[in-house]
């Protein structure tokens, strides 16, 4: 490095330094980048000694702590020896670091004395950066600039007196203060009653809004029960009822004399209730049968038995089942109605048949006999399955034309597919497999019509050809 | 037991085998019941059970097999109806 170079740095440090001093509304000279804060940490200050505010504070954090709101901890004493890095001030050391022969002046911040910087003198380049706020983290107005690098000339801080401080602290600070300030440290800060005061405190209400919030919550914790009973019928417009101990006892069951006299409150006749009903108690047989006397029912016909249940034995049963049956299969005015006697197994049916005999085949129901048959059975056990009453509907008529078509004209045929495919499509409530079947069935009788009606084409073709060699031969004899 | 066979049961009923098919290693059968070898309206599937020298079959019950049943006796009826038309 030449000494040009040198001088031209020296000059670059020390006007950077001038230019990175201002003075604040004290008249004290301050670091343009520490500015805001020390204003703020000044105007703070002088809340905090308000008397005024001093008392508010301390209601304010009764009310907090009847809210549940955490209380900030207690703020730490700084120690000037191991700051926290809060504030990157230098972010250039390499100045220093040329300059190693030379005493480099640094700034240190000291929280006691904010007013005043203390300027050191040290062999080498310590970068001490300002320290964490005392009360809250405020944030700079104007960007802090790379270039300075807070380096003072040694011995000869020439400070150029700054024109004094005329900004005033935007809103954007005011909320961004705000929000970084915890829900404690707003509380802490709120009792102020100078709206002008205001400026940095001001989480949203003003001292009066405070103030009345603050009295009516007051009452809050002292409220006695009574008084509180009181504000509610007050508030809700309760009438007063009058709810003695006497009125309301506690539960117990009543007395026959007392359900008696309840009774003959309501209009009841208590005389006609039985003794028995006052109390419960299971009734003898003796009981049962006055009690069925008195209410005409006919004890004698009801079995010495019935007294006390007594399971009955196979035999019984069984002639229960017997006698059952032979009354339910008598014959009755209406014999077309079911009877529903005829649904129920009294025995069990037997699933597993023994096969007895085998006959040897069936040799007549051959061919279009036994096709005949297995296609009515295949449309019967369809229809005994669980299957809608338009299924059934439409499965026979597709069963009757299966069984006739090969006797019918094509016209005839052709008429009754269309028939039913006109039922099937009109159909709403088929469910989309019965459809399915249905379709399928369908289009099997359409591929067995046009098979016929191609069969039926060819024997046409034949007969004709046949006519035509008979026409042949006809006009061959006429010529002869 | 074979298709087109008159079976008795011990009811005393008797039976046509009209057609079988193999399921799951069962035999079934579709079978009508006659009155003096006459067929009724009166159809059963059976299942064949053989114990020794003893043959007897049982009602299937389950609706799934009987619809898997129905369908490949229909399809078995309709390749027979294709064969004899040709």
């Amino acid at each position: 490095m030449t000494l040009s170079e040198i001088d031209d740095k020296i000059l670059e440090i020390e006007e950077n330094a001038k230019n990175s001093l201002a003075v604040a509304s004290n008249g004290k000279t301050v670091l343009k980048t520490d500015l805001e804060y020390y204003e703020t940490l000044i105007k703070m200050k002088a809340l905090l000694d308000n008397p005024d505010v001093k008392a508010n504070i301390e209601k304010y954090q009764e009310f907090a702590a009847i809210l549940g709101i955490k209380q900030p901890p207690k703020k730490r004493t700084r120690k000037s020896s191991t700051p926290k890095q809060k504030k990157k001030v230098a972010t250039e050391p390499v100045v220093a670091e040329e300059k190693k022969t030379e005493p480099v002046v640094s700034v240190v911040e000291n929280t006691e004395s904010v007013t005043e910087p203390i300027v050191k003198a040290t062999e080498a380049p310590v970068i001490v950066p300002v320290t964490e706020p005392v009360v809250a983290v405020v944030p700079l107005l104007n960007p802090i600039e790379k270039k300075d690098p807070l380096l003072l000339g040694a011995g000869e801080p020439e400070v150029k007196k700054p024109e004094p401080i005329t900004e005033v602290p935007t809103e954007a600070i005011v909320e961004d203060y705000s929000y970084r300030k915890t829900k404690g440290e707003i509380i802490q800060d709120l009792p102020l009653y100078d709206r002008s005061e205001q400026k940095f405190n001001d989480p949203g209400m003003s001292a009066e809004e405070i103030k009345a919030s603050q009295e009516k919550l007051a009452s809050i914790p002292v409220m006695s029960p009574e008084k509180a009973e009181a504000y509610v019928k007050e508030s809700l417009n309760i009438p007063d009822i009058e709810v003695s101990s006497t009125e309301a006892p506690a539960y117990k069951p009543m007395s026959a004399e007392e359900i008696k006299a309840a009774q003959e409150k309501l209009g009841m006749n208590p005389a006609s209730a039985t003794p028995k009903a006052e109390s419960y108690s299971a009734m003898t047989p003796e009981e049962i049968r006055a009690a069925q006397e008195k209410l005409g029912t006919t004890p004698a016909s009801s079995s010495s038995e019935s007294e006390g249940y007594k399971p009955m034995s196979d035999e019984e049963v069984k002639a229960a089942q017997e006698k059952v049956k032979s009354t339910s299969k008598a014959p009755t005015s209406e014999p077309d109605q079911p009877d529903f006697m005829d649904d129920i197994d009294f025995e069990p049916k037997k699933k597993k048949k023994k096969v007895t005999k085998r006959k040897g085949f069936f040799n007549w129901m051959k061919g279009s006999v036994k096709g005949f048959v297995v296609c009515k059975g295949i449309a019967f056990l369809e229809n005994n399955m669980k299957r809608s009453e338009e299924f059934r509907k439409i499965n026979d008529m597709l069963l009757n034309y299966r069984l006739v078509y090969k006797t019918r004209s094509i016209e005839e045929n052709k008429a009754n597919i269309d028939s039913i495919n006109q039922t099937i499509g009109m159909s709403t409530t088929l469910p989309i497999n019965e459809k399915i079947i249905l379709l399928k069935r369908l289009r099997r009788i359409i591929q067995l019509t046009e098979r016929r009606n191609k069969r039926l084409a060819k024997d046409q073709a034949k007969v004709d050809d046949l006519s035509a060699v008979i026409d042949d031969i006809d006009s061959v004899d006429l010529k002869r | 037991m074979n298709v087109d066979e008159v079976i008795t049961l011990e009811d005393g009923k008797e039976y046509v085998l009209l057609l079988d098919s193999m399921v799951n290693g069962n035999r079934y059968f579709l079978a009508v019941e006659i009155i003096n070898n006459v067929p009724t309206e009166n159809y059963e599937l059976f299942r064949e059970i053989i114990e020794g020298a003893e043959i007897s079959v049982e009602q299937v019950e389950d609706s799934a097999l009987q619809e898997k049943l129905i369908n490949d006796f229909e399809n078995q009826f309709e390749a027979n109806e294709d064969k004899e038309e040709q």
